[in-house]
């Protein structure tokens, strides 16, 4: 019995992807990202652009600070800051959506 | 400025995976004995990982143009600072931290069933609360390693093949209960690691999967490949 166990416990995982396939994620699922994307976007325009651009570009463009300091002709000491400032802000105005006690907030 | 205040730079970049090799390398050994570091690295990640949390673009080949880029970010026309060379200068960008919109998406079983790559619990970041690291295996061959600290997961392919031309490898979050969720996507092409979100707690979580999906401009909606899946 103890070593049906595991089977079980790996085809009971399986059959919940295979609920999946069938059912997709549920409207709630759906409401809930759709919210907290909306909730990272509009933290992110809070931003000054100057900072926000940086975060930009690093995140979402996949450039190196390097990379980003000689696309913007800022320096990289600059671009170091201003990107912390911005993180340092960013996470002020997601507030509750960042905590770091296991629970993600919109 | 204090000494952690550029410790505090760096780590901020290497949230964002923005960091130079050279920069990298030195905040990664500094990392090793600087607790202040850790702690906020943690806080920058979770940061970091919310930004995932808007998908932009799917396309595998061609670089967004930075009006189009932002315009998918952040749905307006704020003001621009000018980076008028942007695409023409692009030397990467990451498809890996693409976030799918799991509104159309499914995970798909193959028709042959769940190939069976195992996910083994490693030992590597157990000293940090919070921090759980998963490798994924095939045929005893470590292919990919999970790391998740809190709600901030990193996804690294070692021994990966990349993604064949056209399509992309996705990694799904099953909670125990409800549907999965699609965190991430990635071509492991460049052995860059993609970063993602945790839809649900990982104490919640009952498994991972990775499937591999069309790189179309849209999420997958329709059957393909699921790859590999594994208990927590």
């Amino acid at each position: 019995l103890r070593r049906e166990a595991p089977r079980r416990k790996r085809l009971a995982s399986e059959q919940a992807l295979l609920e999946v396939a069938v059912t997709g994620p549920g409207p709630d699922e759906e409401a809930w990202m759709r919210l907290r994307a909306e909730r990272t976007r509009d933290s992110l325009k809070t931003l000054p652009p100057e900072q926000r651009e940086l975060l930009l570009l690093a995140y979402y463009g996949g450039y190196s600070q390097s990379e980003i300091a000689g696309l913007t002709g800022l320096p990289l000491g600059t671009v170091k800051s201003r990107t912390l400032t911005a993180m340092r802000k960013l996470r002020v105005v997601l507030g509750g959506s960042v905590d770091v006690d296991g629970t993600v907030l919109p | 400025m204090t000494d952690h205040e550029q410790w505090d730079e760096l780590a901020a970049g290497y949230a964002l995976d923005s960091l130079s090799a050279e920069d990298e390398t030195l905040f990664v050994a500094h990392l090793e004995t600087c607790a202040e570091c850790a702690s906020s690295l943690k806080e920058h990640e979770l940061v970091a990982a919310q930004l995932g949390s808007i998908s932009h673009f799917h396309d595998n080949d061609e670089a967004p143009s930075w009006e189009s880029m932002r315009a998918a970010i952040l749905g307006d026309s704020a003001e621009v600072t000018p980076v008028s060379d942007l695409a023409a200068r692009r030397r990467r960008y990451n498809v890996s931290r693409r976030v799918l919109a799991a509104a159309a998406a499914v995970v798909i079983i193959a028709a042959g069933g769940i190939t069976a790559w195992r996910l083994t619990s490693g030992s590597s970041c157990a000293a940090s609360s919070g921090c759980h690291q998963i490798q994924l295996d095939a045929s005893g061959k470590t292919l990919a390693s999970l790391v998740v600290r809190n709600n901030a997961v990193t996804v690294t392919p070692s021994n990966m093949p990349p993604a064949p031309a056209g399509k992309i490898y996705v990694l799904w979050q099953q909670p125990r209960t409800g549907p999965a969720s699609p965190l991430s996507e990635f071509t492991a092409g460049t052995k860059a690691p993609a970063h993602a979100t945790l839809m649900a707690p990982y104490a919640q979580t009952a498994a991972f999967a990775v499937s591999l999906e069309n790189a179309t401009a849209t999420p997958p909606s329709t059957p393909s490949n699921t790859l590999a899946s594994g208990t927590t």
